[in-house]
C-alpha cells in the first residue's frame, strides 16, 4: 500500500511534469472531458436530487417539532455545498469514469499498446494520463457544482411538497441564501478538485499496473475503485480539518 | 523511404542474463546480429524468446549484460533517442481507439510533431507497401480487421517510422498458411529493398528457414551459436531436430498407431 501511494505520487509528478505537453493534448483533453460529463450528468443529477430531497425528509419534521423551520434550507444548503455532494459525487465519478480509465489503460496494457507507444518514443504519461488528469479535475468540480444546485432544489421541493414540513419555497431559499456563502462553495469545489486528482491518479496508476490476461483487467477496476473511494473519504477528513481551522 | 534514408545498424548482445522472483529465464544470451541481415529466433514456447526481444528493444532492463546498437547501449536514453527502432508487435499492438490511417501516422504525429498535410503522403506510402487499400482500409478501426491485416498495418506502421532496424515477434502466429506467407515475403522484401536489420521472433519453421539469413535456437533461456539455414540443416543436433520435424503427419500416424 505505501508503495503504491508512493508510485502514485511519482505519476503526479510525471503527470506535472507533462504539463507543457497539455495544449498539443487538447483534442484528448476535450473528447474525455465530454465523455466524463456524457457519462455522468445525468447520474448525478439524480443522485443529487435525492440526497437533498432525503435531507429534508430526515431532518425537517425534527425541527419542525422543535420551532426550527427556517433552519432547513440551512441544514441542506451548507451539507449538499460542504460534504454531501463532493463526497458523493466523487465517488460515483470513481465508480462511472475511474474504473472506465482504468479499464481502459488496463486492456491498452495486456494488449502491448502501452509498449506500442513507448517503443514510438511516446510517453504514456503525456499521451494517455495527462490528458484524463486534466478532464476528470475540470470536470469534477463543475459537476459538483451542478449536484450542489439540484441537491438545494430537492430539498426545496420536498420542503414545500412534505405535509410534516411544510414551509414555504421562498422561505427555503431565503434562509439557504443567508446561510450559504462563497467561502462554503469554495470549500466544496476545493475539495472536488483534490479528489479529481486522486481519481484521476489512482485510475490511471492502477491500468498502468496491470499485467497478465484479461482477468487482470477486472481485477485492477476493483483495486481502483476501492482506493478511491478510501482515499476519498480519509482526505476528506483531513481537508475539512484545515477549512475548520480557518474558518 | 530508401536505403539511403538512414543507416542500417547492427545488434550485439554481450552475457544478458534476467531473473524473475528467483527463476532464471535468460541465462547469459550472447549474439550478433549483422546489418542488412534477417536474424531469426526461434525456440519453442515459454523458451524466452519473447523476453528476449523485450531486452532487445529496450522495454525491459536485464540484471547484468548488455545490448549495444551499434555498439551503444539500448538501455542509454541518448542512444535511444537517436536511433529509429520499430518493433511488430504479436498482437499488432495497435491502438484501438484510433483508426488504421491514425495508428500508422502516430509516430509521426507525437513524437516528430509533423502537420497532418505531411504526415498523410507517408501514411498512404506505408499502406501501400503493405498491400492495404488507402481508400478502404485507412478509416477502418483496429477491432474491423483480421488477424494478417492487423500484422500489415502493424508493419506499415513500423516503415512509417523508417526504422534502422526493426524487430517482429510472432510475425505470423494465428495466421492462415498463406496469409503466413504474405507476411514472411513482405519481411523479406522490406530487408531487400531498404536494407533494414531485421530480428525475428518465430518457433515458425517455415518462416525461419525460408527468410533468415541467420538463425539462433532458444531453449531453456540459452541461445545456441547463430548458423546459416543450409548449416542448421546439417549439423542440428537430437534437440534441434526434434523441434525441426515435430508435428509431420508421421508423427500423428505413429501415436494413432
Amino acid at each position: 500500500m505505501i508503495r503504491s501511494i508512493g508510485a502514485m505520487i511519482l505519476l503526479g509528478w510525471e503527470t506535472l511534469r507533462a504539463l507543457p505537453h497539455a495544449w498539443r493534448q487538447r483534442d484528448k483533453v476535450l473528447s474525455a472531458f465530454f465523455d466524463i460529463g456524457n457519462a455522468s450528468l445525468l447520474m448525478s443529477c439524480i443522485l443529487s436530487l435525492f440526497i437533498g430531497g432525503v435531507l429534508a425528509l430526515q431532518s425537517g419534521p425534527v425541527l419542525v417539532d422543535r420551532g426550527l423551520p427556517f433552519v432547513i434550507g440551512q441544514l441542506v444548503g451548507l451539507s449538499m455545498c460542504k460534504e454531501l455532494a463532493p463526497v458523493m459525487m466523487s465517488i460515483l465519478i470513481a465508480g462511472r469514469v475511474g474504473s472506465a480509465m482504468t479499464a481502459e489503460i488496463g486492456s491498452m496494457q495486456v494488449y502491448q499498446e502501452i509498449d506500442a507507444l513507448k517503443t514510438m518514443k511516446i510517453d504514456p504519461v503525456r499521451y494517455l494520463v495527462l490528458p484524463r488528469m486534466i478532464a476528470i479535475s475540470a470536470a469534477l468540480p463543475m459537476l459538483v457544482m451542478f449536484a450542489i444546485l439540484v441537491g438545494w432544489l430537492g430539498g426545496g421541493f420536498v420542503s414545500v411538497m412534505n405535509h410534516d414540513i411544510g414551509i414555504s419555497y421562498q422561505s427555503y431559499m431565503s434562509n439557504l441564501r443567508i446561510a450559504v456563502g462563497w467561502p462554503d462553495l469554495l470549500h466544496g469545489v476545493s475539495k472536488s478538485m483534490v479528489f479529481g486528482v486522486v481519481i484521476g491518479l489512482v485510475s490511471c496508476y492502477q491500468g498502468m499496473q496491470t499485467s497478465g490476461g484479461p482477468r487482470a483487467i477486472g481485477a485492477s477496476v476493483t483495486q481502483s475503485v476501492v482506493k478511491s473511494i478510501v482515499f476519498i473519504l480519509i482526505l476528506d477528513y483531513f481537508i475539512t480539518r484545515f477549512f475548520v481551522y480557518f474558518e | 523511404m530508401t536505403s539511403s534514408d538512414h543507416i542500417s545498424v547492427d545488434l550485439k548482445v554481450r552475457g544478458l542474463t534476467k531473473s524473475y522472483d528467483g527463476n532464471l529465464v535468460l541465462k547469459g544470451i550472447d549474439f550478433a546480429a549483422e546489418p542488412h541481415t534477417i536474424f531469426v529466433i526461434m525456440g519453442p514456447s515459454g523458451s524466452g524468446k519473447s523476453v528476449l526481444l523485450r531486452h532487445l528493444i529496450g522495454l525491459e532492463t536485464p540484471d547484468t549484460g548488455q545490448v549495444l546498437v551499434n555498439n551503444a547501449s539500448i538501455h542509454d536514453p541518448a542512444t535511444r533517442e537517436q536511433l529509429e527502432l520499430a518493433i511488430v508487435f504479436q498482437s499488432g499492438g495497435l491502438l484501438n481507439s484510433l483508426s488504421v490511417g491514425e495508428n500508422v501516422g502516430l509516430y509521426l504525429k507525437e513524437t516528430k510533431g509533423m502537420p497532418d498535410a505531411d504526415i498523410d503522403p507517408i501514411v498512404n506510402d506505408s499502406l501501400e507497401k503493405v498491400g492495404l487499400n488507402i481508400n478502404f482500409d485507412k478509416h477502418k478501426m483496429p477491432s474491423a480487421l483480421s488477424g494478417g491485416m492487423k500484422k500489415r498495418v502493424a508493419i506499415a506502421r513500423a516503415l512509417a517510422i523508417n526504422p534502422q532496424m526493426i524487430f517482429y515477434d510472432e510475425p505470423t502466429s494465428e495466421l492462415d498458411p498463406l496469409s503466413a506467407v504474405t507476411i514472411g515475403k513482405e519481411i523479406q522484401h522490406l530487408n531487400q529493398e531498404y536494407g533494414t536489420t531485421s530480428i525475428v521472433v518465430t518457433h515458425d519453421r517455415d518462416l525461419a528457414f525460408g527468410i533468415g539469413h541467420k538463425i539462433a535456437f532458444m531453449k531453456n533461456g540459452v541461445l545456441t551459436e547463430p548458423r546459416t539455414p543450409d548449416e542448421i540443416r546439417q549439423h542440428a543436433d537430437e534437440e534441434t531436430n526434434r523441434f525441426l520435424n515435430a508435428g509431420r503427419i508421421q508423427d500423428y500416424q505413429s501415436n494413432l498407431n
